[in-house]
Parts: structure tokens; C-alpha cells; sequence
């Protein structure tokens, strides 16, 4: 049940919340959510909910084992009882996202003549089995107490504000949420206001531009002039950033309604000065998971220059191969781990003599290129559309469509671009330095609400009219 | 405001604002269809378990919601004017806002043929018009082909920089044209007819098809084609409607244009007996009723898209007519019955109980004529088909 449906904003979000606060007590809000949550992933199948119901039992078993074992001084014991969950828990997301690769990809190489399984993936998949990962890592290296109550794992794993894309929660990070969270109405309130800040992101940026990006994309390549392919580029790179950083702020604001505080997925990535801050900056919660459960435990940079570059890859890898089953997400993926090392062993401290701006566009180039990689379907594709972007085949530089594009959303772009920069920080900071009197506070109180009902005012008519829009990252 | 009366609003609006669209939307009867959108709503979807386990029921839900979403209507409006006059978007629901404000059908999505497939489908085409021309002449019969510009083509200057009408399209009319003469199949080309008149007004701004002065100009085209005089203008009783027109495009983009045109119809000066039936059942009006205050469309002309209608005004003396044909031909059809002793209007999207060689093979029709439009000139299905046992039902207009 996507956030940006009407039966979530219009049922079961108001319906969740009316019974969640008009039950008392901890164990019974927290039951009230896990079965609200069980609802709200059902809806997408009842096939889904099963996997994930599986995927709960074993992390909750393979928990209780490592905690009673690592109790117990058989540390060996916990070890296995962990590879175990881990082992179960790689399956479950190869079964269902994988086989298919795997089985393609050994037959294109092998010859083979193996069967293609088509699984029809849960939605969320990575995400929860993440999670269930997560809380096995943690309480094995005894970060976080292990859950008794499997409805507690059952919360934690399938909180309906986290399972369809996010943010990635550490357990570590969740397992006090359980027992211990701030309902008040002002979590209630910024929640709201968040909710319709990820929605507007959503409904009014996202869709239009993925609009236009889709069209220019599904031209063939040869058709596309060279500024059509880059403005195809730079809209697929704001439809990503909007639809998945306002999926997070609906998802954050879900959270906060309920007295939970998520981990932020985003920090104005498009800012960054290098590739590095790029994906500090982007995604964060994945890239701390891969940090804490991966590049660490293979021993970080705390190894030699060729062990760390190896571990780069290798993290880099399998964040590409996170998000999809397919070449050109491995392609992307180990581009970024070389652009790292690049930036790493190569151009090193060199680059803070860089002037800011050419470091920006240089990140950018290098980001929207990948945007290019990630959106194309095969590597083949990938490379003729970038072979469009800089002018190859003698194409011409614009062309009346392009021009047709920028004209058509205009408003978008230039909206888009501005809510790319960290302008509310910056107006909030000078804001907050600025003696002001209590009415000039009051109005400026009135004037957000105003702008926020209005923004959710417009977001539910782009909602009713437009064809529904699924968020990109529900396919990871 | 206090930061409490602050955070008191952000709450009242946003749950209040769901609670009302959500309860409103459940308790409200719903809507069988939306005339502003030109189409069935869906309706409350019924419980299977197999649409349950695989997820299918939500979007069903889903899809009903939407559709029987609190004051949609009004919403749908608000969108369309924000984006159109707001934002000043040119294009939206596949309606483009060409010069002067004319609304065309935005083919931007169109899939173009190559010249080699092109001559492929044409082949294909032509071997159609082949057989059903030898049924029609092995009675001694006459096929003509009518081939019409629509809107998009004749308008094609008119659409905004980046949006042009299909280059493919473009080129095939004279090849088609060329193929039917090649075939021996007479044919009329209206667009040639379209161009000497291009300073008139044939085609609605707000909508797709032609006016009366377009319809009339194909009739008496087609007409003129058949060796058949048609009707002089002076020999009509032209009438237009008080009625407010609602165009087809216009519609689709949720009315947002100001809708100032008229609809034109006419009827002999001389009235001519007739008996009428459509689908099997007599219906002696050639136009949808138009009570006062009441809005028309184009549907008004021979009371919309019928699968047969049959209009016989027992002068033996005069040949029969077949003529087959979409949306386009309802206007002809107020106009052609009139030369005509018995004439039969086939719409074959909706008309499925014979092919059309059988009911050609069946009713045996003097003068057989096929109407279509340049975007279907290579279409075989609904109108295009015309060897299959039952003719395909498809989507165009």
C-alpha cells in the first residue's frame, strides 16, 4: 500500500492512527501497529505477507539461538546459529531476486540451458531482509538485547512506515522504540508536516519529471539530440532524488506520527563536492548498513591500500547488485566503488585545492553519468545513450523537442533545482538569527501551515487525476 | 499562533482533510460513469481469493477508490487548469494545446513504420480491398475507397515546436493513394478536397472531428466519387444548435477551454420519407435528442456510434448504399441516406455478427463505400478488418 494512494491517506492512515492513540498502553499500541502493519503489507498480496512472516520466524529463531548460545559461553554455537540466519536470510532475498539472474546469466555464460524462474518478488524484500540481518548482527555482537516476544521482531522488521523502501533501520538503533517512544502532538504535527512536504516531492516534482525522462529515455537513441539525451539525464536525476527522498520523508513522517524517530535517508546529495560525500549524503541509511554490516567486518580501511580497494569493490558490488538483478546495476554499482578509489588513493587531499564549483560539476557529471547507467536496462543501452550525451554519430546538438520539454516543464525544473539546495536550512538559519517579535513569529507559524495545507491540497489533485505512480525504489 | 496552536493546525488539517475526503468518498453513492472524463468508473471490486494472495485486489480497490474519489470531478478540473493555464503546459491526456488554442491529439507516443514496413503493411492492406472488391463486382457492385484527413494531419502547422504531427504518416497518404489506384479501387482522397477550402472552419477547435462544413465537403466528395449528385447546400435546411457543445478534447482535458462552438445539422428542404433503424430497432431520428439546456456533442449526428443502422426511403429507383465507417461517417450519414433508395451504415467496431464480405455477399449493396481516416489507413482491425468472421472491437474514436 503505497503512501501516495488513496486508500493510505484516505483509510488507513487516519484509521490506524484514530485506533493506535485510542488504545492505551504500550502493548496494545504496539499491537495495533504490527496489526496495522500486517494489513498494509497484505494489500500488496497475501503471498507477500507469507514471506515475510517466514523471514520473521527465522530471524526470530536464529536470534534466540545466538542470544542463548553466546549466554550459555558457546560462542562457537552463537557463530554458526548466526551464519545460519544470515545464510537463510541471503536465500530468501536470492530466491526471490536473484535465481532469475543467476540462471540467465550462467546459461548467456556457460552454455547452459537452465531454467528461468520468474518468483514474483515481495515488495521490500531487501529491505526487511536487511533489517532481519541487522538484528541478528547486532545481537550477536550483543549491541542490542535480542527480542523474546516474536511479535516485537514481527514490529521491527514489518513496521508498515519502513517495509516498502525504507530507511534501512539498525537495530541497535530501533530495539528502545519498542518499549520506549514520544507520542506527543508535536510529533504528531511535524510528522504531518513532513508527510506533506515527502508527498509534494512525490506527486508534483517526481511525476513530472519522471514523465519527461521516461519519454526521452523510450526515444531510440539515434533519434535524440545531444542537449534532448542530457536534459533526459538531468530529469531522470531529479525524478530519483524526489520520488525516493520524498518516499523517506513520508516514511520519516509516518514514523514520527507514531513516536518513532527513523534514521534520515537523505542530506541534500546534490550539494556534494566529491563522489564519496555523494553517498554520505545519498541513500544513508543503505550506505551505513553496507558501512556497519559489510566494508567493517571485512576489515574497512584498517588494512592495506589493496585489501581496502578490494573491500571498496566488493561493498560497491553488491550495493549495485542491491538494486537490481541485472548487469548494468553491477555496472553502476562497481563504477562508484572505482570512483571511490579514485578519490581515495588517487586524487587524495589534491582535490581541496580544487575551486569549489569545478569540484561540484565534476560530482555531478560523474553522478548524473550513473543515473544514465542505473536507468538504462542493459549495458549496451547505458553506453548508446551516453554515447548521445556527448555528440557521438555527428548528432545535433538540440532539437525541437528537447527545447518542447524544457518549455514544458519548465516550472518543475526550476522547482526541482531549488528544492535540490538546502534553501529552507539556509532561510530557517537566517531566520532563526533575526530578532523577530511573537507576531511576526505567529504569522510566519500561520504562513508554513498555510503553504504546507496547500501543498497537500494540490498533492491530492495531482493524486486523483494523474494514472498512479509507483516509487521507483519499490522495485529493489 | 503559539507553536501549540501551530502544531493543533498541522493536525486538524491534515487528518481532517483525510477524514473528510475518505468518509465522504465511502459514504456517497457511487458513479456508474464521469461525463467530464468521457468514461466507466470502476466500481466496488468483488473479493477473490485469488486476487487477495497475488495483490491484485488492491489495485482493484485502489482504482475504485480513485474513481469514486470525493468531488473528482472538481479535482480532475483544478489539476487541468493548474497545469494548463497555471503552468502553461501545452499538452495533457494526450490533448495538445496547438496555435490559436486549437486542441489537437498529441501522437507523440505514435510507433512510426519505416518505409520498408510501411510497403509491408500496405501489401497487406491492399489485399484486403482486393477481396472485398471482387465480392462487390462479382454482382456487379462498385467499391470506393474514401480516404480523410483528421485534425492532427490537416492542422499539422498548428502543433507547438517539438510536437509535429508523425513524418510516417505524412508520407504514407500518397502511397496509399497510389496502392488503391494501382489496385483498381477507386478512391476519394478528401484531403485534396480539404485544401481548397482550408480558409473554412472543418474542424471543431475542441474536438476531433469535423464540423458540418467538413462533413458536408466528405459528402459531397464521396458523392461526387459514386456518380451520385449530392445535395446543393441551398437544397438543406441547415440548423444550429442552441445547445452548448462539449468537445471531444476539450472533455478530455476536463473542460478547462471555454466552449463556444456550435454544432451545425441539416435536413432536406424537401422532406424525404424514410424509415430508420438502428441495431434492429426503429428509431426514426437522424440526430440524438437535444432538448434545450441540454449540452450535445458530436454524438448528436445519427444518434452516436451505432453497429448498423439502415435508413430506406423505397425509391427503387435509386441504387443502395453500404457504407462503412467510424465516428467520421455519422455526419455523412444525415447527409448520404438522402440519395439513396436503401442505404446501410455499418460501424464495424460495434458490429460484430457478420464479416463484412458476408454482409456484403447477404444484403448485395449497389455502391459500397469505406471510409477512413489517414492515422487507420493501415489499421485491420474494427473498421480495418474486413475478411474475418467477426470484426475485431477496438478503442479508436
Amino acid at each position: 500500500m503505497p503512501f501516495n494512494s488513496v486508500i493510505f491517506l484516505f483509510a488507513f492512515l487516519p484509521l490506524a492512527a484514530g485506533v493506535y492513540f485510542a488504545v492505551p498502553g504500550r502493548r496494545g499500541r504496539n499491537g495495533v501497529l504490527l496489526a496495522a502493519s500486517a494489513v498494509f503489507y497484505a494489500y500488496g498480496g497475501l503471498n507477500s505477507l507469507l514471506v515475510l512472516a517466514v523471514s520473521i520466524a527465522v530471524n526470530y529463531a536464529c536470534g534466540m539461538a545466538i542470544d542463548s548460545l553466546r549466554s550459555s559461553g558457546r560462542l562457537a554455537g552463537a557463530k554458526v546459529a548466526l551464519v545460519a540466519g544470515v545464510v537463510a536470510n541471503v536465500a530468501l532475498l536470492a530466491s526471490f531476486k536473484y535465481l532469475g539472474f543467476l540462471a540467465s546469466s550462467a546459461n548467456a555464460v556457460g552454455g547452459l540451458h537452465l531454467p528461468i524462474p520468474s518468483l514474483i518478488m515481495p515488495i521490500g524484500v531487501s529491505f526487511f531482509t536487511f533489517e532481519g540481518l541487522s538484528y541478528l548482527v547486532d545481537v550477536y555482537r550483543d549491541r542490542a538485547p535480542v527480542q523474546r516476544n516474536p511479535l516485537d521482531v514481527a514490529l521491527y522488521m514489518g513496521l508498515f512506515a519502513t517495509i516498502l523502501a525504507g530507511p534501512i533501520v539498525r537495530y541497535s538503533d530501533f530495539h528502545a522504540q519498542i518499549r520506549e517512544r514520544g507520542e506527543s502532538l508535536e510529533n504528531v504535527a511535524m510528522g504531518a508536516r513532513r508527510f506533506i512536504v515527502g508527498l509534494a516531492k512525490k506527486a508534483i516534482i517526481a511525476g513530472a519529471l519522471g514523465t519527461m525522462s521516461t519519454a526521452i529515455f523510450a526515444t531510440p537513441t539515434a533519434q535524440l539530440s545531444v542537449a534532448g539525451a542530457w536534459l533526459g539525464a538531468l530529469a531522470f536525476t531529479g525524478q530519483i532524488y524526489f520520488d525516493f527522498s520524498g518516499y523517506s520523508d513520508m516514511a520519516i513522517g509516518v514514523g514520527r506520527m507514531f513516536g518513532f524517530e527513523l534514521p534520515e535517508n537523505f542530506n541534500y546529495p546534490y550539494i556534494s563536492q566529491s563522489v564519496t560525500e555523494f553517498w554520505r549524503r545519498w541513500h544513508m541509511s543503505l550506505g551505513t548498513w553496507f558501512r556497519e554490516y559489510v566494508y567493517i567486518p571485512l576489515g574497512g580501511n584498517r588494512v592495506t591500500k589493496l585489501v581496502n580497494l578490494r573491500n571498496i569493490l566488493i561493498v560497491w558490488a553488491l550495493t549495485g547488485l542491491w538494486h537490481g538483478a541485472t548487469w548494468s546495476f553491477v555496472l553502476w554499482g562497481v563504477y562508484y566503488g572505482v570512483l571511490m578509489a579514485i578519490e581515495k588513493f588517487v586524487v587524495g587531499a589534491v582535490a581541496d585545492h580544487v575551486w569549489r564549483p569545478v569540484r561540484h560539476a565534476l560530482t555531478m557529471l560523474a553522478v548524473v553519468v550513473g543515473w544514465v547507467i542505473f536507468k538504462s536496462e542493459t549495458m549496451g543501452g547505458a553506453f548508446a545513450y551516453l554515447g548521445a550525451m556527448v555528440g557521438s554519430g555527428g548528432r545535433a546538438l538540440s532539437d525541437p523537442r528537447a527545447l518542447y520539454y524544457l518549455s514544458q516543464y519548465r516550472f518543475e525544473l526550476v522547482v526541482g533545482l531549488v528544492a535540490s539546495l538546502p534553501v529552507v536550512p539556509f532561510v530557517r538559519v537566517l531566520w532563526e538569527r533575526t530578532e523577530r517579535s511573537a507576531v511576526a513569529m505567529g504569522v510566519a507559524r500561520l504562513g508554513m501551515v498555510a503553504v504546507s495545507g496547500a501543498l497537500l491540497v494540490v498533492s491530492i489533485s495531482y493524486i486523483v487525476s494523474t494514472t498512479f505512480a509507483p516509487f521507483l525504489y519499490f522495485k529493489f | 499562533m503559539s507553536e501549540r496552536w501551530e502544531q493543533r493546525l498541522y493536525v486538524a488539517i491534515f487528518f481532517g482533510i483525510a477524514v473528510v475526503l475518505g468518509v465522504g468518498g465511502l459514504v456517497r453513492s457511487d458513479r456508474a460513469s464521469s461525463s467530464l472524463e468521457q468514461r466507466t468508473l470502476a466500481q466496488r471490486p468483488a473479493v477473490a481469493w485469488a486476487d487477495l494472495v497475488t495483490g491484485e485486489y488492491g489495485r482493484k480497490v485502489e482504482t475504485y477508490l480513485s474513481d469514486q474519489f470525493l468531488g473528482r470531478d472538481t479535482w480532475v478540473r483544478n489539476y487541468a487548469r493548474l497545469n494548463l493555464q497555471g503552468l502553461g503546459k501545452v499538452e495533457m491526456n494526450g490533448v495538445v494545446v496547438g496555435k490559436g488554442g486549437v486542441l489537437l491529439a498529441d501522437l507523440s507516443s505514435h510507433k512510426s513504420l519505416t518505409d520498408a514496413q510501411m510497403g509491408i503493411e500496405l501489401a497487406a492492406t491492399m489485399a484486403q480491398f482486393d477481396r472485398i472488391k471482387t465480392a462487390v463486382n462479382s454482382y456487379g457492385g462498385a467499391l470506393l475507397v474514401v480516404g480523410h484527413p483528421t485534425k492532427g494531419a490537416f492542422l499539422r502547422a498548428d502543433y507547438p515546436a517539438g510536437l509535429s504531427y508523425p513524418d510516417d504518416l505524412i508520407r504514407l497518404a500518397p502511397l496509399y493513394f497510389a496502392a488503391l489506384k494501382q489496385h483498381g479501387i477507386a478512391n476519394v482522397d478528401v484531403a485534396a478536397v480539404f485544401e481548397k477550402h482550408r480558409d473554412e472552419k472543418l474542424y471543431y477547435d475542441t474536438d476531433h472531428h469535423w464540423t458540418f462544413t467538413g462533413a458536408y465537403l466528405a459528402y459531397s466528395s464521396m458523392l461526387a466519387g459514386l456518380g451520385v449528385k449530392p445535395l446543393a447546400l441551398d437544397e438543406l435546411a441547415l440548423t444550429t444548435l442552441p445547445n452548448r457543445f462539449v468537445g471531444s478534447l476539450n472533455r478530455k482535458v476536463a473542460m478547462t477551454f471555454r466552449q463556444t462552438e456550435k454544432v451545425t445539422i441539416a435536413s432536406p428542404r424537401v422532406p424525404i420519407p424514410y424509415t430508420r433503424t438502428q441495431d434492429g430497432v426503429v428509431s426514426h431520428s437522424l440526430f440524438a435528442p437535444h432538448p434545450a439546456g441540454a449540452s450535445v456533442a458530436y454524438g448528436v449526428y445519427d444518434q452516436g456510434d451505432r453497429g448498423e443502422i439502415v435508413i430506406d426511403t423505397s425509391r427503387p429507383e435509386l441504387p443502395s448504399l453500404l457504407f462503412v465507417g467510424d465516428s467520421f461517417g455519422n455526419a455523412i450519414e444525415t447527409l448520404a441516406w438522402t440519395g439513396f433508395d436503401e442505404s446501410r451504415y455499418l460501424d464495424l467496431r460495434h458490429y460484430t455478427a457478420l464479416s463484412l464480405l458476408d454482409y456484403v455477399a447477404k444484403y448485395k449493396p449497389d455502391d459500397v463505400v469505406i471510409l477512413v481516416r489517414d492515422e487507420r489507413y493501415l489499421y485491420r482491425r474494427g473498421n480495418g478488418l474486413f475478411t474475418g468472421s467477426t470484426a475485431a472491437v477496438d478503442s479508436e474514436e
